[in-house]
């Protein structure tokens, strides 16, 4: 049996991949932390400044080797793994090659160029790892502003390439930031920061206060369940779009030339397929179609 | 019909974006002056064929079963817009890149994630990138209405700095 999958058939995902940057003091860590039951791998020492009712079970991280020992944990009580943040999981990273390699210290102090290829490809290992425990993965980072001719833009701080690297496997990039009094999170890219939108989110969301008593529950409720009924519509639409190609299909092949291109106009197909669909049929005749008149003739 | 490419509307947001475009850059493109292909261009074209051809394995996933080097045409308020899409499958249109440079978001200032997806009626987009060793993807959703927005403003810029009768002139079909 054929193990391709065909695009409309495929498994539609019920987890996420998320990151989430911005500026400082706006909340980051305690969105991340309103995904579902989550583990929270604190690597910046930063636990303490989240609000007691919000906060949940934490490896405060030492060392890299601290990340790998609880990924081979029993990890089966917990829906989501939180690493808060991303630049300082780097860094530990960083110095786990340092320890074995003290070499890539140069003697000027600054690191060796050796070991970015190194942290590269130990980062793709981990997130792979990390994808096949098959939760929800949110990685928070902090943000730094960089001058981008006459603009200022806001990056992920994350040294060397794996923040950029790290979007590749994200479903969302959010951006977090103040409008007015008010706290936001955006998915949509503009000219001051990137950010990324995989699963049909809305372009900004508005992050509600929680008095206490309220449900940290951000993510679960405002971002995955709204994606997972996104991608769901999405899917069914792709379904769709392949059933009316089929149809086409069978018009072109049991039809005139020129009565399939108004059956054809009827399946209301998108413009791409409509296209394709037109070149098809032009390569199934002898008969020349004229542009003017709009005829096969 | 006058019309206008991802090249000409790229040419211009260059202009307005980059500090180091001059308009003399952009009119050579407005006036369609022939151009010497470069290497950093060739290289480009070269590395798109080897993507095709199935070489580089970050990029097959997202290219199977695509149609590559699309032609796609449309029009809007009696301007024929024509681009060549890199890969297209029904739920996502990819452009290959090559840089020597990358920061994410490179990219925004560029329309093909805004022409593609109004000539196609397919909102997804991706960028892939090349950079080094490294690959990298950039990802847009198409907006309804941004097509049209953008070729509004380029028409409104051509016409307040006289040069509309220059493009009328030079992207005539």
């Amino acid at each position: 049996m054929s193990k391709i999958v065909k695009a409309s058939e495929l498994v539609v995902p019920t987890i996420v991949v998320g990151g989430i940057y911005g500026q400082a003091g706006v909340g980051k860590s305690t969105i991340a932390l309103s995904a579902p039951q989550p583990l929270l791998i604190d690597t910046d020492g930063g636990v303490h400044r989240i609000n007691a009712e919000h906060r949940c079970d934490t490896v405060q991280v030492k060392s890299y080797q601290d990340i790998l020992d609880v990924l081979n944990e029993d990890l089966s009580a917990y829906e989501s793994i939180v690493i808060d943040t991303l630049g300082e999981m780097v860094n530990f990273i960083s110095n786990y090659f340092i320890a074995k390699d003290p070499s890539l210290v140069t003697r000027g102090g600054t690191l060796n160029i050796k070991i970015w290829g190194l942290i590269k490809a130990e980062f793709a290992m981990l997130k792979l790892k990390m994808k096949q425990l098959n939760k929800n993965l949110i990685f928070v980072a902090h943000e730094k502003e960089e001058k981008d001719g006459e603009t200022r833009v806001c990056r992920l701080d994350v040294a060397g390439s794996t923040g950029k690297d790290v979007v590749k496997i994200l479903d969302f990039l959010g951006y977090c930031e103040m409008i007015g009094k008010r706290r936001t999170i955006s998915f949509s890219p503009c000219q001051r920061y990137y950010a990324k939108n995989s699963i049909n989110l809305d372009d900004m969301i508005q992050i509600p206060t929680l008095d206490e008593g309220d449900e940290n529950n951000f993510i679960s409720e405002m971002m995955i369940k709204p994606s997972i009924q996104r991608r769901n519509e999405a899917h069914a639409e792709l379904v769709e779009r392949n059933k009316l190609m089929e149809q086409g299909r069978k018009i072109i092949s049991g039809n005139e030339p020129n009565e399939a291109i108004k059956l054809m106009k009827d399946l209301g197909l998108p413009k791409y397929e409509s296209q394709k669909l037109f070149q098809e049929l032009k390569a199934s005749t002898e008969m020349i179609y004229n542009i003017d008149t709009k005829v096969f003739g | 019909m006058n019309y206008l490419t991802p090249t000409l509307l790229n040419s211009w947001l260059y202009y307005l974006n980059s500090e180091y475009c001059t308009i003399d850059d952009f009119l050579r493109t407005l006036k369609r002056e022939p151009f010497e292909r470069t290497k950093p261009m060739q290289d480009g074209i070269d590395f798109e064929d080897e993507v095709f051809k199935g070489m580089h394995e970050f990029y097959n996933p997202y290219i199977q079963g695509a149609d590559y080097q699309v032609k796609l045409t449309g029009e809007y308020n009696g301007i024929m817009i024509v681009g060549v899409a890199d890969f297209i499958r029904p739920d996502l249109i990819i452009d290959v890149k090559k840089t020597k440079s990358y920061e994410l978001g490179k990219y925004f200032n560029t329309s093909q994630h805004i022409i593609y997806p109004y000539l196609t009626d397919i909102n997804n987009f991706k960028y892939l990138i090349r950079c080094g060793k490294q690959d990298y993807e950039e990802e847009y959703k198409y907006k309804e209405g941004q097509a049209e927005k953008l070729i509004d403003d380029f028409i409104s810029w051509l016409k307040a700095t006289n040069l509309y009768e220059t493009w009328k002139l030079h992207w005539n079909k």
